[in-house]
């Protein structure tokens, strides 16, 4: 656990450590290092090969018809390629409209997610309220129930109020936060440290400035976070807009997915096509996302 | 860093009770009003059900506590997904927690590299369900074509039927713990941005009172994490508990209903899988609403065995909870 | 939010908030004139849902609803092609929810527990009832009745066929199997054994029949002379353990010990067993079940595939599959329309134009046209000696008993269990279950 040791962006802070450091020691301490990093780096290399395994087959079955997809023994490389998989999920399946549909609705709950969420964490972790602790619990509570026991009355109960076929179900409770985030705010919240916000809220600050100009800012690290499970929870999303909506021009990713697997004549090599297709915004903009983690301020920073 | 002075907290405290509690209100009633709307409903009527007889379409009759009785007394398939879920989740668990950990760490200091590395191993994590069914059948598939096979065959091994094997069928439940080290990338995002929270004044701070490697990583970086430890392992467990896709991918052999659902004897039964085929295949509703209040109380009972082990164990996990 | 007061406003996060709260109990307070009554004078739209096939034969089937639009002008149809799974669990959501399709297209392996539970209308209410089966052959139209009520119509029925690929036929020098008359069980496993390559090491390459979805076993059973259940819509009684069923389920262990069929767990397993057409078409089996809904798929892209009957025992041949057809839901708002386009679909031009890129007709006239419609034309004779010995698969609203019977058969497979065993197991398991 050497890395532990180092601190996390060595330029930002000041050495603490005492001048008088020679130079040998220095030497001494840049070879390790360098050990370390190769070590650290192989390991890492290792695993990523080992998880990265599927992916390269998936690829590899993308770009076969149905007889190379089954050929035994089997070919990692498909000779000829069939390029025409990708263009017919694209433009026979139509995939960039379903991509397009859950991409709209992931963004919303990405937005929405992190304002509520944020919102009701603050509340949990910065004020003593009678019953606090107990509706905390309630909150993580309602993630234990599996939801498959509750979606009739619910359904039944959007059928009264008349959002059948709206897309008001699948929009509207993410108004209220969601419990995975309030969770995940509220233990970040904890952790930073409270003289902070007192004192902006002794300065004149309302608790309201404070979450949105104190709590917030520095909280950026957790907030992309929170916005990457918020929009993979959305983007995976598959029975709500299956139940709730209806018609093609309504249709999501995930549901998409599904009509290459019909029993009655599947078809496997568009299948992995279409997988693949449906990894490219996600890690895209993952990897777009995560240089704005590192880019999350360190509290000790924030006076 | 500006702070508040030992002897003006408690005053302040006292002074801000009041409308403390209602502001608190304030900033949950989102979430309460939310709550209120779309959940409490629903849940009772959840719980209703699991105290009839009853399918997806109707109740038909009130019979109190019998579907629990059962469950809890008289149904060997569940005795025996009972024993899959308990391995299954430690197991799981373990992984999420512990190699999203370790990547979190190998990955926390800055080198050239480093977001490759992390958008990689995220990778997979980024899938749709039916994608992770389709891709982690074909790693346990078996046969030679099995990708699991094809790597073990590296070190001679023959193929190994994973998951329809009747000579073992503990195999397939190994493949269903197994798929996790796939989705070690979520708790290793978690525990990064747990990480990048640590003031970097502590460790200097311990690095001047001479820590060692280890003392440093039980006395700075373990307790300032733990909130986000406990986070990572209650959801972890809650999402265990709750495994469904995978499961049943792995035990239909895909096409119009062949085989168990369960896998074979039960071996790839889990809490969910059970209570839709129950529920939704087997038309019984009253059921399946019980199943899903044992699994709630297992899990609640889990859940709250962390947070008292958190309140006690760590220096500053739930120290705010009064 | 009191503290967006007393600050400036410049900003002020309590905007945002409120901005979005508002617009919540806006959009809330907007919903309840969302569902306005539709207008009885113009053209009342009615839903529809079906499940998916192909993109070209979604296309077609929706080609067909476009005739009926055309012939009721004051109809129009809302159709939803689902993928098999998400379909079903739409159908069962949105009917337990009370918001069903006003036409449910139904298959019969799913229904029992629809009908038992009264979730559609009873169409011998509709008016015209009888003349609108007239027309049609008795015995799919009893599939979907359910204690003297008519819970649904036939549209099609499929019945399987064993496909074989032509070019392994060749290879392995098996004269081509009539087309028209079904061989003997015997003679059939003679043949299949030939069908069943092992390579150097004794592993094998090539299995002669893929038997899933073929439901060979029943057929067998029946065809020895006994019975599964004492009736297979809304069985009470599993009837099996006689000397006849015994020796329908020691025929189909035989499958396994000649090495005909793959064994039952790779049959789950392998990947070229998944799915029946593609191991077929890929050369991994020669033979496994094929069905009119493959038809149109096998003519444009598969040359090599032909059929025949599945083999008989004795004089008689005996299938078991199921029908598909269309429910009416008992909450519609519009069952005189979705009765006409139940009426519609019954009569023989539209049979017609349905048979032609889905199942086999229910109409007796129409089925009497098929050999001069249907694609691949060779195809006609084989499901014209077939369609007669259809009968009705398992429907019951206990429904783990098809899925507990198939476990012991796999068992069987595996060689687990004699058939004596099984026969045991399978009335022991079943009658437990039936009698509870």
């Amino acid at each position: 656990m050497q890395d532990v040791l180092d601190k996390p962006r060595s330029g930002d802070v000041p050495p603490a450590a005492p001048a008088a450091r020679t130079a040998t020691v220095r030497r001494r301490r840049n070879s390790r290092a360098r050990w370390e990093l190769t070590a650290r780096i192989a390991a890492l290399s290792l695993f990523c090969l080992l998880l990265l395994f599927p992916f390269v087959w998936l690829v590899s079955q993308s770009l076969k018809d149905t007889n190379q997809y089954f050929a035994t023994p089997f070919e990692w490389i498909p000779s000829p390629f069939r390029w025409e998989n990708f263009t017919d999920v694209i433009f026979k399946y139509e995939f960039l409209h379903y991509i397009g549909n859950s991409l709209w609705l992931a963004v919303y709950a990405v937005v929405v997610n992190i304002l509520s969420s944020s919102f009701v964490a603050y509340g949990f972790s910065r004020f003593r309220f009678p019953g606090r602790n107990a509706l905390f619990m309630v909150v993580l509570a309602t993630m234990m129930l599996p939801g498959q026991v509750m979606t009739i009355s619910l359904y039944r109960f959007y059928r009264e109020i008349g959002w059948i076929d709206t897309f008001y179900p699948l929009l509207i409770p993410k108004l209220f936060g969601a419990a995975f985030e309030i969770f995940l705010f509220r233990q970040f919240f904890l952790s930073l440290p409270r003289e902070v916000d007192e004192a902006a809220r002794i300065d004149g600050c309302g608790t309201l400035r404070t979450w949105w100009h104190i709590i917030l800012p520095q909280s950026k690290p957790v907030i992309i976070v929170v916005a990457v499970f918020t929009f993979l929870g959305s983007w995976r999303e598959l029975f709500g807009p299956l139940i709730y909506l209806t018609g093609e021009e309504n249709r999501t990713l995930p549901l998409g997915l599904l009509y290459f697997t019909s029993p009655f004549g599947s078809s496997l090599p568009m299948l992995m096509a279409a997988i693949v297709i449906s990894l490219i915004p996600p890690v895209v903009l993952y990897a777009l996302g995560q240089k704005y983690i590192d880019k999350g301020v360190a509290i000790a920073e924030i006076k | 860093m500006s702070m508040v002075s030992a002897e003006q907290r408690p005053r302040l405290k006292r002074r801000w009770w009041r409308r403390e509690g209602v502001q608190g209100y304030l900033y949950i009633s989102p979430w309460l009003l939310g709550f209120l709307m779309f959940g409490v409903a629903p849940l009772i009527a959840a719980f209703m059900t699991s105290l009839s007889k009853a399918n997806v379409f109707r109740t038909i009759r009130f019979v109190g506590t019998d579907n629990y009785s059962k469950i809890l007394t008289d149904d060997p398939v569940f005795a025996t997904i009972a024993g899959n879920m308990l391995i299954y989740v430690i197991g799981s668990t373990i992984i999420s927690i512990g190699l999203g950990l370790i990547l979190a760490l190998l990955l926390f200091k800055d080198f050239r590299g480093n977001h490759v590395f992390r958008t990689l191993i995220y990778v997979p994590s980024l899938l749709v369900g039916i994608a992770t069914a389709y891709l982690f059948k074909q790693v346990f598939r078996g046969g030679e074509v099995g990708l699991a096979n094809m790597f073990l065959s590296l070190f001679g091994t023959e193929p190994v039927n994973w998951l329809g094997n009747s000579e073992k069928p503990w195999l397939a439940l190994v493949a269903l713990i197994l798929v996790n080290v796939w989705f070690a990338g979520g708790t290793m995002l978690i525990f990064l941005a747990g990480l990048k929270g640590i003031p970097a004044s502590y460790f200097e701070a311990a690095r001047v009172d001479g820590a060692g490697p280890w003392q440093m990583f039980r006395k700075v970086t373990l307790p300032l994490l733990s909130p986000v430890i406990v986070f990572n392992t209650v959801m972890a467990l809650i999402g265990h508990i709750q495994v469904f896709e995978t499961p049943l991918a792995f035990a239909n052999s895909g096409g119009v209903a062949t085989g168990n659902p369960l896998g074979y004897e039960n071996s790839l039964g889990t809490f969910v899988t059970y209570l839709y085929v129950k529920g939704f295949v087997y038309q019984d509703m009253g059921y399946a609403s019980a199943l899903a209040f044992i699994m709630f109380a297992a899990t609640l009972v889990l859940t709250g065995l962390v947070l008292w082990l958190a309140r006690r164990f760590t220096a500053y996990g739930d120290a705010d909870q009064n | 939010m009191e503290h967006a007061r007393s600050r400036k406003s410049r900003r002020r996060p309590g905007v945002v908030l409120s901005a979005l709260l508002l617009a919540a109990s806006l959009v809330t307070a907007a919903c309840g004139t969302a569902d306005e009554p539709e207008a009885e004078s113009g053209p009342v739209t009615i839903s529809w849902g079906w499940w998916s096939n192909t993109p070209e034969k979604d296309a077609l089937y929706r080609k067909w609803l476009d005739g009926f639009e055309a012939a009721n002008p004051n109809i129009k149809i809302k159709s939803e092609f689902l993928p098999w799974d998400a379909y079903w669990d739409k159908v069962k959501t949105t009917t337990a929810g009370g918001n069903a399709y006003d036409v449910v297209g139904l298959c019969s392996c799913f229904a029992a527990s629809y009908f038992d539970n009264e979730v559609f209308a009873d169409l011998k209410k509709m008016d015209g009832y009888s003349g609108a089966i007239a027309g049609a052959q008795p015995g799919p139209v009893g599939v979907f009745g359910w204690k003297d009520k008519q819970y649904a119509m036939p549209v099609g029925i499929s019945v399987p066929l064993v496909g074989y690929n032509k070019d392994l036929f060749k290879a392995a020098g098996v004269a081509t199997p009539d087309p028209a008359v079904p061989m003997t069980f015997d003679a059939f496993k003679e043949m299949a054994k030939k069908l069943t390559k092992v390579n150097g090491s004794g592993k094998v390459t090539q299995y002669a029949l893929h038997p899933g979805s073929l439901n060979f076993w029943e057929s067998l059973i029946a065809m020895r002379g006994g019975s599964l259940y004492d009736s297979f819509v809304s069985p009470t009684k599993v009837t099996v353990n006689s000397p006849q069923g015994i020796a329908g389920l020691a025929d189909y262990a035989s499958l396994f010990t000649d090495k005909i069929v793959p064994p039952i767990d790779e049959q789950r397993e392998n990947q070229w067993l998944n799915g029946d057409l593609d191991s077929l078409r890929t050369g991994k089996v020669a033979m496994a079940r094929v069905g009119p809904w493959n038809f149109a798929d096998i003519a444009a892209k598969s040359p090599n595939i032909g059929v025949f009957p599945l083999p008989k025992v004795g004089d008689s041949l005996a299938l078991y599959s199921g029908a598909n057809g269309y429910a009416i839901s008992a909450e519609s708002e519009h069952p005189k329309q979705a009765w006409e386009f139940l009426k519609w679909m019954l009569k023989t031009e539209n049979q017609v134009e349905f048979a032609k890129f889905s199942d086999v007709p229910v109409d007796v006239e129409a089925l009497k046209k098929l050999p001069d419609f249907i694609t691949p034309k060779d195809f006609a004779p084989t499901l014209l000696a077939s369609v007669p010995a259809f009968r009705p698969g398992l429907l019951t609203v206990k429904e783990e008993l098809g899925k507990d019977v198939g476990l012991i058969i796999d068992d069987l497979g595996r060689g687990k269990l004699t058939p004596e065993q099984a026969a045991g197991e399978i009335e022991k398991k079943g009658n437990a279950l039936l009698s509870q």
